[in-house]
Protein backbone atom coordinates (compact mmCIF):
# COMPACT_ATOMS: atom_id res chain seq x y z
CA UNK A 1 0.00 0.00 0.00
CA UNK A 2 1.31 3.16 -0.68
CA UNK A 3 1.90 5.65 2.23
CA UNK A 4 1.92 9.28 1.65
CA UNK A 5 4.04 11.94 4.89
CA UNK A 6 1.41 14.63 5.15
CA UNK A 7 4.07 16.01 7.59
CA UNK A 8 6.51 16.16 5.02
CA UNK A 9 4.90 17.25 2.84
CA UNK A 10 3.68 20.37 4.54
CA UNK A 11 7.56 21.25 5.41
CA UNK A 12 8.29 20.90 1.98
CA UNK A 13 5.54 22.68 0.45
CA UNK A 14 5.69 25.78 3.17
CA UNK A 15 9.61 26.03 2.47
CA UNK A 16 8.34 26.62 -1.04
CA UNK A 17 5.49 28.96 -0.24
CA UNK A 18 8.37 30.89 1.92
CA UNK A 19 10.49 30.90 -0.69
CA UNK A 20 7.83 32.55 -3.23
CA UNK A 21 6.52 35.12 -0.63
CA UNK A 22 9.93 36.46 0.49
CA UNK A 23 10.85 36.49 -2.97
CA UNK A 24 7.81 37.24 -5.08
CA UNK A 25 7.50 36.16 -8.63
CA UNK A 26 10.03 33.42 -7.91
CA UNK A 27 8.78 30.18 -9.19
CA UNK A 28 8.65 27.54 -6.60
CA UNK A 29 7.29 23.90 -6.86
CA UNK A 30 4.47 22.53 -5.11
CA UNK A 31 4.58 18.35 -4.45
CA UNK A 32 0.62 17.14 -4.74
CA UNK A 33 -1.76 15.88 -1.57
CA UNK A 34 -4.51 13.52 -2.82
CA UNK A 35 -3.27 14.07 -6.67
CA UNK A 36 -4.20 17.82 -5.86
CA UNK A 37 -2.19 20.92 -5.71
CA UNK A 38 -4.68 22.78 -4.26
CA UNK A 39 -5.06 20.34 -1.25
CA UNK A 40 -1.67 19.88 -0.51
CA UNK A 41 -1.19 23.56 -0.18
CA UNK A 42 -4.89 24.23 2.06
CA UNK A 43 -3.59 21.12 3.68
CA UNK A 44 -0.47 22.65 4.44
CA UNK A 45 -1.68 26.75 5.53
CA UNK A 46 -4.99 25.20 7.73
CA UNK A 47 -5.23 24.18 11.07
CA UNK A 48 -7.64 24.65 13.64
CA UNK A 49 -6.83 28.25 15.14
CA UNK A 50 -7.75 29.64 10.93
CA UNK A 51 -10.91 30.12 8.73
CA UNK A 52 -10.98 29.48 5.21
CA UNK A 53 -13.39 29.84 2.06
CA UNK A 54 -13.56 28.23 -0.95
CA UNK A 55 -15.04 28.59 -4.25
CA UNK A 56 -14.59 25.77 -6.24
CA UNK A 57 -14.88 21.73 -6.90
CA UNK A 58 -12.41 19.89 -5.10
CA UNK A 59 -12.56 18.11 -2.08
CA UNK A 60 -12.14 20.44 0.47
CA UNK A 61 -14.30 18.13 3.08
CA UNK A 62 -11.36 16.33 3.18
CA UNK A 63 -8.84 18.89 4.10
CA UNK A 64 -11.63 20.40 6.50
CA UNK A 65 -11.35 17.64 8.24
CA UNK A 66 -7.79 16.34 8.38
CA UNK A 67 -6.77 20.39 9.26
CA UNK A 68 -9.99 21.00 11.74
CA UNK A 69 -9.91 24.23 10.41
CA UNK A 70 -13.27 26.60 10.17
CA UNK A 71 -15.21 27.24 6.58
CA UNK A 72 -16.21 30.74 7.04
CA UNK A 73 -17.73 33.67 5.10
CA UNK A 74 -15.14 35.05 2.50
CA UNK A 75 -15.18 38.38 4.24
CA UNK A 76 -13.87 36.67 7.14
CA UNK A 77 -11.80 34.00 6.32
CA UNK A 78 -8.04 34.07 7.01
CA UNK A 79 -7.22 31.86 3.79
CA UNK A 80 -9.37 32.36 0.47
CA UNK A 81 -8.92 29.13 -2.11
CA UNK A 82 -10.47 29.66 -5.51
CA UNK A 83 -10.55 27.46 -8.26
CA UNK A 84 -9.76 30.72 -10.62
CA UNK A 85 -8.81 34.86 -10.36
CA UNK A 86 -12.12 35.82 -8.68
CA UNK A 87 -11.91 40.09 -8.49
CA UNK A 88 -14.78 39.89 -7.02
CA UNK A 89 -13.70 37.45 -3.84
CA UNK A 90 -10.19 39.49 -4.02
CA UNK A 91 -11.93 42.58 -3.17
CA UNK A 92 -14.08 41.29 -0.44
CA UNK A 93 -10.96 39.53 1.45
CA UNK A 94 -10.30 41.60 5.03
CA UNK A 95 -6.89 44.02 4.98
CA UNK A 96 -6.20 43.42 8.40
CA UNK A 97 -6.70 46.87 10.63
CA UNK A 98 -3.82 49.38 11.25
CA UNK A 99 -2.81 47.64 14.76
CA UNK A 100 -3.27 43.93 13.34
CA UNK A 101 -2.39 44.26 9.93
CA UNK A 102 -1.63 40.34 10.40
CA UNK A 103 -5.76 39.58 10.14
CA UNK A 104 -5.87 39.59 6.70
CA UNK A 105 -6.78 37.26 4.15
CA UNK A 106 -4.44 35.43 1.83
CA UNK A 107 -5.53 34.29 -1.48
CA UNK A 108 -4.48 31.03 -3.32
CA UNK A 109 -5.74 31.22 -6.63
CA UNK A 110 -5.33 28.48 -9.43
CA UNK A 111 -4.33 28.99 -13.07
CA UNK A 112 -3.72 26.90 -15.87
CA UNK A 113 0.01 28.64 -15.92
CA UNK A 114 1.55 31.51 -15.42
CA UNK A 115 1.17 32.88 -18.85
CA UNK A 116 -1.08 35.70 -19.21
CA UNK A 117 -0.23 39.92 -18.07
CA UNK A 118 3.21 41.11 -18.56
CA UNK A 119 4.03 43.29 -15.27
CA UNK A 120 7.18 44.87 -13.24
CA UNK A 121 7.30 44.17 -9.63
CA UNK A 122 9.34 45.91 -7.80
CA UNK A 123 9.46 46.08 -3.72
CA UNK A 124 11.09 43.65 -0.87
CA UNK A 125 12.26 40.44 -2.07
CA UNK A 126 12.78 41.47 -5.17
CA UNK A 127 16.43 42.73 -6.87
CA UNK A 128 15.70 46.51 -8.13
CA UNK A 129 12.83 45.57 -10.58
CA UNK A 130 11.98 42.28 -12.21
CA UNK A 131 9.92 41.61 -14.99
CA UNK A 132 6.91 38.40 -14.98
CA UNK A 133 3.93 37.15 -16.63
CA UNK A 134 1.01 36.39 -14.11
CA UNK A 135 -1.80 35.08 -14.87
CA UNK A 136 -4.36 38.45 -13.96
CA UNK A 137 -5.50 40.87 -16.34
CA UNK A 138 -5.31 44.91 -15.99
CA UNK A 139 -8.14 45.41 -13.90
CA UNK A 140 -6.90 42.90 -11.00
CA UNK A 141 -3.90 44.92 -11.35
CA UNK A 142 -5.68 48.33 -10.54
CA UNK A 143 -7.93 46.17 -7.58
CA UNK A 144 -4.64 45.05 -6.18
CA UNK A 145 -2.52 48.03 -6.17
CA UNK A 146 -5.68 50.29 -4.72
CA UNK A 147 -6.14 47.76 -2.16
CA UNK A 148 -3.01 47.58 -0.75
CA UNK A 149 -2.22 50.97 -0.94
CA UNK A 150 -2.76 52.06 2.41
CA UNK A 151 0.03 49.66 3.23
CA UNK A 152 0.68 47.62 5.95
CA UNK A 153 -3.18 46.48 5.46
CA UNK A 154 -3.46 44.69 2.08
CA UNK A 155 -3.45 40.66 0.72
CA UNK A 156 -0.63 38.69 0.14
CA UNK A 157 -1.64 36.27 -3.17
CA UNK A 158 -0.34 33.15 -4.51
CA UNK A 159 -1.05 31.80 -7.82
CA UNK A 160 -1.01 27.98 -8.70
CA UNK A 161 -0.63 26.67 -11.74
CA UNK A 162 -1.66 23.31 -13.14
CA UNK A 163 2.00 21.65 -13.01
CA UNK A 164 2.19 22.34 -9.60
CA UNK A 165 4.33 25.76 -9.69
CA UNK A 166 3.64 28.42 -7.50
CA UNK A 167 4.23 32.30 -7.28
CA UNK A 168 3.14 34.67 -5.25
CA UNK A 169 2.87 38.82 -4.81
CA UNK A 170 2.89 40.24 -1.70
CA UNK A 171 1.28 43.58 -0.16
CA UNK A 172 4.43 45.13 -0.11
CA UNK A 173 4.70 44.23 -4.01
CA UNK A 174 4.35 47.18 -6.86
CA UNK A 175 2.49 46.16 -9.88
CA UNK A 176 3.22 47.95 -13.19
CA UNK A 177 1.34 47.06 -16.54
CA UNK A 178 4.39 46.74 -19.39
CA UNK B 1 9.98 11.04 18.16
CA UNK B 2 8.17 13.69 16.03
CA UNK B 3 10.40 15.55 13.39
CA UNK B 4 11.75 18.96 14.29
CA UNK B 5 9.76 17.78 17.85
CA UNK B 6 7.11 20.41 17.81
CA UNK B 7 3.31 19.04 17.04
CA UNK B 8 2.15 19.59 13.90
CA UNK B 9 -0.30 22.62 14.94
CA UNK B 10 2.42 23.63 16.52
CA UNK B 11 4.12 24.24 13.78
CA UNK B 12 1.56 25.50 11.26
CA UNK B 13 1.37 28.41 13.51
CA UNK B 14 4.20 29.53 13.35
CA UNK B 15 4.76 29.03 9.91
CA UNK B 16 1.64 31.47 9.67
CA UNK B 17 3.23 33.82 11.27
CA UNK B 18 6.32 33.55 9.50
CA UNK B 19 4.07 34.19 5.90
CA UNK B 20 2.71 37.21 7.87
CA UNK B 21 6.28 38.62 9.41
CA UNK B 22 7.40 38.12 5.44
CA UNK B 23 4.68 40.20 3.61
CA UNK B 24 4.86 42.95 6.33
CA UNK B 25 8.65 43.41 6.95
CA UNK B 26 9.36 44.55 10.04
CA UNK B 27 5.96 44.42 11.77
CA UNK B 28 5.91 41.86 15.13
CA UNK B 29 3.51 38.94 14.84
CA UNK B 30 2.80 37.13 17.66
CA UNK B 31 2.68 33.00 17.67
CA UNK B 32 2.13 30.84 20.67
CA UNK B 33 5.25 29.94 22.08
CA UNK B 34 5.57 26.32 22.92
CA UNK B 35 7.69 24.60 26.01
CA UNK B 36 11.25 23.14 24.78
CA UNK B 37 13.84 21.52 26.54
CA UNK B 38 15.63 24.53 26.22
CA UNK B 39 14.33 27.53 28.98
CA UNK B 40 13.48 30.63 27.65
CA UNK B 41 15.95 33.08 26.72
CA UNK B 42 18.31 30.63 25.71
CA UNK B 43 17.59 30.97 22.08
CA UNK B 44 13.58 29.52 21.82
CA UNK B 45 12.48 31.92 19.54
CA UNK B 46 15.28 31.62 17.01
CA UNK B 47 14.89 27.80 17.80
CA UNK B 48 10.65 27.17 17.42
CA UNK B 49 11.24 29.12 13.93
CA UNK B 50 14.32 27.04 12.48
CA UNK B 51 12.48 23.74 13.43
CA UNK B 52 9.28 24.98 11.90
CA UNK B 53 11.23 26.22 8.47
CA UNK B 54 13.27 23.12 8.56
CA UNK B 55 13.45 20.09 6.06
CA UNK B 56 15.49 17.39 4.66
CA UNK B 57 17.16 19.30 2.20
CA UNK B 58 18.36 21.77 4.57
CA UNK B 59 22.26 22.51 5.72
CA UNK B 60 22.24 24.03 9.52
CA UNK B 61 24.82 26.66 10.67
CA UNK B 62 24.47 27.84 14.07
CA UNK B 63 26.64 30.36 15.97
CA UNK B 64 26.48 32.34 19.19
CA UNK B 65 28.76 35.51 19.20
CA UNK B 66 30.10 34.70 15.56
CA UNK B 67 31.38 31.34 16.71
CA UNK B 68 30.27 27.59 16.36
CA UNK B 69 31.98 26.55 18.98
CA UNK B 70 30.18 28.01 22.11
CA UNK B 71 27.77 26.52 24.40
CA UNK B 72 24.70 27.68 23.07
CA UNK B 73 25.80 27.20 19.88
CA UNK B 74 26.98 23.45 20.18
CA UNK B 75 23.78 22.56 22.34
CA UNK B 76 21.06 24.23 19.87
CA UNK B 77 22.85 22.62 16.83
CA UNK B 78 23.00 19.07 18.21
CA UNK B 79 19.11 19.09 19.69
CA UNK B 80 18.15 20.22 16.47
CA UNK B 81 20.42 17.40 14.63
CA UNK B 82 18.63 14.89 16.83
CA UNK B 83 15.28 15.51 15.81
CA UNK B 84 15.55 16.31 12.15
CA UNK B 85 18.78 14.73 11.07
CA UNK B 86 20.13 17.18 8.94
CA UNK B 87 23.38 17.95 7.62
CA UNK B 88 25.51 20.65 9.66
CA UNK B 89 28.00 22.58 9.38
CA UNK B 90 30.22 25.43 10.61
CA UNK B 91 30.76 27.07 6.80
CA UNK B 92 28.62 30.06 6.02
CA UNK B 93 28.39 29.42 2.64
CA UNK B 94 27.61 25.58 3.09
CA UNK B 95 24.43 26.59 4.73
CA UNK B 96 21.08 27.20 3.93
CA UNK B 97 19.94 27.75 7.33
CA UNK B 98 22.49 30.12 9.81
CA UNK B 99 20.35 30.36 13.57
CA UNK B 100 22.66 33.27 15.11
CA UNK B 101 22.69 34.81 19.07
CA UNK B 102 24.07 38.54 18.25
CA UNK B 103 25.63 38.23 14.61
CA UNK B 104 25.45 38.37 10.89
CA UNK B 105 27.94 36.37 9.40
CA UNK B 106 31.17 38.15 7.95
CA UNK B 107 31.07 36.42 5.00
CA UNK B 108 28.50 37.63 2.53
CA UNK B 109 25.19 35.61 2.73
CA UNK B 110 23.20 34.44 -0.72
CA UNK B 111 19.73 33.97 -2.21
CA UNK B 112 18.30 31.30 -0.62
CA UNK B 113 19.57 30.97 2.89
CA UNK B 114 18.05 31.87 5.91
CA UNK B 115 19.60 33.88 8.25
CA UNK B 116 17.32 33.13 12.11
CA UNK B 117 18.22 35.33 14.47
CA UNK B 118 17.52 34.49 18.52
CA UNK B 119 16.16 37.78 19.86
CA UNK B 120 15.79 38.65 23.60
CA UNK B 121 13.52 42.13 23.41
CA UNK B 122 11.78 41.85 20.40
CA UNK B 123 9.85 45.55 20.78
CA UNK B 124 12.50 49.01 19.43
CA UNK B 125 9.89 50.88 21.59
CA UNK B 126 10.10 49.32 24.33
CA UNK B 127 12.89 51.29 26.12
CA UNK B 128 11.08 54.61 25.42
CA UNK B 129 7.20 53.49 25.80
CA UNK B 130 7.03 50.15 28.35
CA UNK B 131 3.54 49.57 27.90
CA UNK B 132 2.57 47.31 25.10
CA UNK B 133 -0.38 48.25 24.11
CA UNK B 134 0.65 51.80 23.70
CA UNK B 135 3.71 51.21 22.15
CA UNK B 136 0.85 48.82 19.57
CA UNK B 137 -0.46 52.29 19.02
CA UNK B 138 2.09 54.24 18.09
CA UNK B 139 3.88 51.40 15.54
CA UNK B 140 0.08 51.42 13.73
CA UNK B 141 0.99 55.25 13.46
CA UNK B 142 4.16 54.79 12.26
CA UNK B 143 4.57 57.39 15.42
CA UNK B 144 8.26 56.82 16.17
CA UNK B 145 8.99 60.22 17.72
CA UNK B 146 10.08 58.85 21.30
CA UNK B 147 12.55 57.21 19.47
CA UNK B 148 14.05 60.33 17.69
CA UNK B 149 13.39 62.65 21.17
CA UNK B 150 15.83 59.96 22.52
CA UNK B 151 18.23 60.02 19.67
CA UNK B 152 18.29 64.12 19.78
CA UNK B 153 18.68 63.78 23.61
CA UNK B 154 21.90 61.63 23.08
CA UNK B 155 22.98 63.44 20.30
CA UNK B 156 22.51 66.92 22.09
CA UNK B 157 24.23 65.75 25.08
CA UNK B 158 27.21 63.77 24.05
CA UNK B 159 27.16 64.22 20.14
CA UNK B 160 26.32 61.24 18.78
CA UNK B 161 23.99 58.37 19.99
CA UNK B 162 24.51 56.11 22.95
CA UNK B 163 23.57 53.03 21.51
CA UNK B 164 25.97 50.57 21.01
CA UNK B 165 24.11 47.51 20.19
CA UNK B 166 20.65 46.50 19.34
CA UNK B 167 20.50 49.93 17.36
CA UNK B 168 16.69 50.85 15.75
CA UNK B 169 16.46 50.33 12.21
CA UNK B 170 13.51 51.80 9.82
CA UNK B 171 12.34 48.52 7.52
CA UNK B 172 11.10 49.26 4.18
CA UNK B 173 10.44 53.07 5.16
CA UNK B 174 7.74 51.71 7.56
CA UNK B 175 8.76 50.09 10.85
CA UNK B 176 10.92 50.83 13.55
CA UNK B 177 12.29 47.51 13.95
CA UNK B 178 14.57 45.91 16.66
CA UNK B 179 17.60 44.20 14.88
CA UNK B 180 18.54 42.16 18.16
CA UNK B 181 21.67 42.58 19.98
CA UNK B 182 24.20 42.97 16.73
CA UNK B 183 26.72 45.39 17.13
CA UNK B 184 26.65 48.31 15.17
CA UNK B 185 29.20 46.97 12.93
CA UNK B 186 26.43 44.42 11.31
CA UNK B 187 23.66 46.91 10.95
CA UNK B 188 24.37 48.02 7.55
CA UNK B 189 25.16 43.98 6.54
CA UNK B 190 20.73 44.12 7.14
CA UNK B 191 20.15 46.45 4.38
CA UNK B 192 19.55 45.13 0.77
CA UNK B 193 20.62 41.61 2.30
CA UNK B 194 20.10 38.38 -0.35
CA UNK B 195 18.98 36.04 2.36
CA UNK B 196 15.86 35.91 4.21
CA UNK B 197 15.82 36.97 7.66
CA UNK B 198 13.94 35.56 10.30
CA UNK B 199 13.82 36.91 13.87
CA UNK B 200 12.22 34.71 16.95
CA UNK B 201 11.35 35.62 20.84
CA UNK B 202 10.63 32.61 22.36
CA UNK B 203 10.07 34.64 25.91
CA UNK B 204 8.26 36.87 24.45
CA UNK B 205 6.35 35.38 21.96
CA UNK B 206 6.88 37.13 18.84
CA UNK B 207 8.25 37.26 15.08
CA UNK B 208 9.36 39.13 12.45
CA UNK B 209 11.39 39.47 9.47
CA UNK B 210 13.08 41.14 6.39
CA UNK B 211 12.60 39.69 3.17
CA UNK B 212 16.02 39.41 0.65
CA UNK B 213 16.30 42.93 -0.89
CA UNK B 214 14.79 45.11 1.65
CA UNK B 215 15.78 48.70 2.38
CA UNK B 216 17.14 48.40 6.00
CA UNK B 217 18.48 52.18 7.03
CA UNK B 218 20.09 52.78 10.88
CA UNK B 219 17.51 55.54 12.37
CA UNK B 220 19.88 58.00 12.10
CA UNK B 221 19.62 62.52 11.89
CA UNK B 222 20.31 63.58 8.19
CA UNK B 223 23.45 65.30 9.65
CA UNK B 224 24.80 62.58 11.64
CA UNK B 225 26.94 60.04 10.20
CA UNK B 226 26.10 56.45 10.92
CA UNK B 227 29.19 55.65 12.71
CA UNK B 228 30.44 51.64 13.57
CA UNK B 229 32.90 50.15 15.94
CA UNK B 230 36.25 51.25 14.68
CA UNK B 231 39.09 48.62 15.06
CA UNK B 232 41.96 50.65 12.93
CA UNK B 233 45.11 49.93 13.21
CA UNK B 234 44.14 46.51 14.48
CA UNK B 235 44.13 43.04 12.99
CA UNK B 236 43.14 39.46 14.19
CA UNK B 237 46.17 37.75 15.87
CA UNK B 238 45.07 34.48 14.06
CA UNK B 239 44.57 35.22 10.35
CA UNK B 240 45.73 39.02 10.38
CA UNK B 241 42.44 40.33 9.01
CA UNK B 242 41.75 44.03 9.29
CA UNK B 243 38.45 43.82 7.65
CA UNK B 244 36.18 42.20 10.30
CA UNK B 245 34.66 42.47 13.49
CA UNK B 246 37.51 41.53 16.47
CA UNK B 247 36.85 40.43 19.66
CA UNK B 248 39.35 41.94 22.38
CA UNK B 249 40.85 39.67 24.60
CA UNK B 250 43.46 40.10 27.22
CA UNK B 251 46.10 37.77 28.60
CA UNK B 252 47.75 37.32 32.33
CA UNK B 253 49.87 40.06 31.54
CA UNK B 254 46.26 42.71 30.65
CA UNK B 255 48.09 43.08 27.29
CA UNK B 256 45.13 42.86 24.89
CA UNK B 257 44.87 40.77 21.44
CA UNK B 258 42.53 40.71 18.88
CA UNK B 259 40.48 38.18 16.84
CA UNK B 260 37.99 37.56 14.75
CA UNK B 261 34.77 37.28 16.09
CA UNK B 262 33.23 35.23 13.40
CA UNK B 263 35.24 31.79 13.68
CA UNK B 264 34.18 30.95 9.98
CA UNK B 265 35.46 33.70 8.20
CA UNK B 266 38.50 33.23 10.24
CA UNK B 267 39.04 29.88 9.48
CA UNK B 268 38.33 30.50 5.58
CA UNK B 269 41.14 33.21 6.07
CA UNK B 270 43.55 30.80 7.08
CA UNK B 271 42.76 28.43 4.65
CA UNK B 272 43.48 30.84 2.05
CA UNK B 273 46.69 31.72 2.94
CA UNK B 274 47.81 28.05 3.31
CA UNK B 275 46.31 27.87 -0.16
CA UNK B 276 48.48 30.84 -1.35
Amino acid sequence: MNTVDIEKLNRDNFKSMMNALSMPGKIEKIQPLFESNLLAIANTLLYSEVSFYYEGNEEFNLIEAITNSQNDQADNADYIFCDELNEYLFNKGKVGTSKDPEYSSTFVFKCKDFNGLEVKLTGPGIDGSKKVNLPIDKSFVEFFNEKNSYYPLGNEVFFLSQEGEITAISRTTKMEVL
Amino acid sequence: MRYAFLDEEAKKEIRRSILKAIAIPGYIVGFASRELPVARGWGTGGLQVTLAIINEEDTLKVIDQGCDGSVNAVNIRNFIKSVTKVNTTTKTLDASIIQTRHRVPEIDLQEGQTLVYQVPMPDILETVEPNISKAKLLHANADYSKLWVLLYEDTSMYGDSRISNRYPVMVNDRYAMDPSPIPKYDTPKLNDCKALQLFGAGREKKIYAIPPYTKVEPLKFEDREFKVENFDGKACARCGSVHSFLDEVYDDEGKATYYCNDTDYCDTQKEKQGNN
